[in-house]
């Protein structure tokens, strides 16, 4: 299934968080924070194995990108459904590189990434293992 | 043609400016992989490719985007010194003494005659940015 690009983002949209969707990999970074809205990204669409190898391919130097790389060894996956019912939002992105590029945010800016709303968020993941070839 | 025959090439900018030494080590379906040793100019690029390669590995896509767009501005070539035809280069990643770009083979001549077989992966097939410059 080819990613989507953000048009026509449905309920059952599929989510897909490189690294899994504990706490601590959805937590704001500094950078993430000063985003308006202030979000962490995601790629929608298609399998969590399709995420994993289109960021591999994205950036395929395995050295440079080891940190990355070894994020892509697991994928968390939601549906926007969950997402929101978590209280969180889905918001496009799409870039040239990553046409099905999102950032997943939240109504009350940066204090909505609160631990406790990042609980209820992680817990609309499902993470699966996503090794390299 | 295999572009490990155009060595040794050089990277450049569309200013002209010596970038780097490029020695073609490998081509993984469309992703060319090489050693990069540094030159002169290099220094004047050199935050953007690690503010590149941070943004990565930290899933800032939003962040690499705007970093694509920049670095793709510089008009990123290769240059033969023996005066050899070489492709068009884009989407050229540095660091960590490596370099990787992805080549637009002219229409009668692909320069993968070395290449691996490609796999059929969802996203894979989208096409990342054209060259900017």
């Amino acid at each position: 299934m080819p990613p989507e690009s953000g048009v026509g983002l449905t309920p059952e949209t599929a989510v897909c968080r490189i690294g899994g969707g504990s706490i601590a990999n959805l937590r704001l970074k500094p950078a993430q924070e000063a985003l308006r809205p202030p979000g962490f990204s995601v790629l929608l669409g298609g399998a969590p194995g399709d995420a994993a190898e289109q960021m591999r391919q994205a950036f395929p130097d395995p050295r440079k990108f080891a940190r990355l790389h070894l994020l892509a060894e697991t994928v968390g996956t939601a549906t926007v459904a969950a997402i929101r019912a978590a209280g969180f939002d889905v918001l496009p992105d799409p870039s040239t590189k990553f046409p099905n590029h999102a950032r997943i945010i939240n109504p009350g800016g940066v204090a909505g990434f609160s631990d406790a709303n990042l609980e209820r968020l992680a817990r609309a993941f499902t993470d699966t293992p996503t090794p390299g070839r | 043609m295999s572009l490990r025959h155009l060595q040794p090439i050089s990277l450049q900018d569309k200013q002209d400016r010596d970038l780097g030494r490029v020695v073609i080590e490998r081509v993984e379906h469309d992703v060319v992989f090489g050693r990069f040793t540094p030159g002169p100019a290099y220094p004047q690029v050199e935050r953007l490719f690690a503010e590149y390669v941070d943004a990565a590995n930290d899933q800032l896509l939003g962040t690499v985007a705007a970093l694509d767009e920049r670095i793709g501005a510089l008009g990123l070539r290769l240059h033969s010194a023996d005066g050899a035809a070489v492709p068009a280069i884009y989407d050229v990643q540095v660091g960590d003494g490596v370099i990787t770009f992805r080549t637009r083979p002219a229409a009668d001549e692909s320069p993968f005659r070395d290449t691996a077989p490609r796999t059929s992966v969802a996203g894979a097939g989208v096409r990342p940015e054209a060259p900017t410059g």
